[in-house]
């Protein structure tokens, strides 16, 4: 089902460890995460157009919200050199018993934007430090079961 | 519970009607929108444009902050240019920079974004000019109190 941004969430644990140990991150208000898939060219003599082949999918993106001086995880994450855990919710109120989220270790780098017009805000990147967990795969039927999709 | 919005523009208008300096180079008072009939020097604050900046949070603490453009001038009829010039100056000594108590807010800044400087003949009598003096002054306040 299609849902509303409103009840997105990004959640943050230095540690690494992830769970409930993860804390939501304040003032957020966007994240965008890219899935691209590295294609290698494998195009050979004789083909009629250029062939690929996938490699390894890179996980990373972006996030963005205002600068919140009660919290500053985005700013000390910049500093760790283990990666911490990373939660992206689209949706909190999608899915159950937990909502459908992208996970993993991650590094983060983070910017500081300030505009005289406007509220500070903060952007921070992301890129994966090993292996995410993605939602299930499939469409959800009827009876709240999710099927392969075909 | 989210804090009314409404606060935001009763503050401002709390806060011109405060100034003795003010009152007395408009003495017919401070309105929100349009002033009553027979009122000849008073200060007109409206409200043009009034943005919530959301966030990702519990439902409650979605608004980030709300950024309010207010055009806020003297409108004078019978006084001279020099007193609506007056009065648009203190209106800017009053804003610009400063912060104002708002219930249920915290004020973040006050700036003026643009100039107001007219002279509008009556409707009715056009040999009758009123002069209007002020600015469209720009409050960012976030939701909570103060810190």
């Amino acid at each position: 089902m299609i849902k509303s941004g409103r009840n997105g969430s990004v959640k943050w644990d230095p540690t690494g460890a992830g769970g409930v140990t993860a804390v939501a991150l304040m003032s957020i208000k966007s994240f965008q995460l890219s899935l691209a898939t590295e294609k290698i060219n494998v195009s050979c003599f004789g083909d009629q157009n250029r062939v690929y082949i996938p490699g390894l999918r890179d996980i990373s993106g972006t996030m963005g919200g205002f600068w919140n001086s009660e919290d500053m995880s985005l700013v000390e994450a910049t500093e760790l050199t283990a990666p911490g855990y990373l939660e992206l919710i689209p949706d909190t109120t999608d899915g159950t018993p937990t909502p459908y989220s992208f996970s993993g270790l991650a590094y983060m780098d983070a910017e500081i934007n300030t505009d005289v017009e406007g509220a500070p805000e903060m952007t921070g990147n992301f890129m994966a430090a090993g292996s995410w967990t993605m939602p299930a795969a499939g469409v959800l039927a009827a009876d709240g079961t999710r099927k392969a999709r075909r | 519970m989210l804090p009314d919005s409404g606060e935001i523009d009763n503050a401002l208008i709390d806060a011109l009607n405060a100034d003795a300096e003010l009152r007395a180079l408009a003495p017919d008072g401070v309105y929100f929108g349009a002033a009553p009939p027979g009122r000849e020097n008073f200060v007109i604050v409206s409200l043009v444009e009034g943005l919530s900046l959301a966030q990702m949070g519990a439902p409650t603490a979605r608004r980030a902050a709300e950024t309010c453009q207010y055009i806020v001038k003297a409108v004078m009829l019978n006084g001279a240019d020099g007193d609506a010039r007056e009065a648009g100056a203190r209106i800017d000594a009053l804003l610009e920079d400063q912060t104002i108590p708002i219930d249920g807010y915290t004020c973040l800044s006050i700036a003026r974004t643009d100039r107001i400087r007219a002279s509008e003949p009556d409707a009715v009598e056009p040999s009758t000019v009123w002069k209007h003096r002020g600015g469209y002054y720009r409050i960012t306040a976030a939701p909570g109190g103060t810190p």
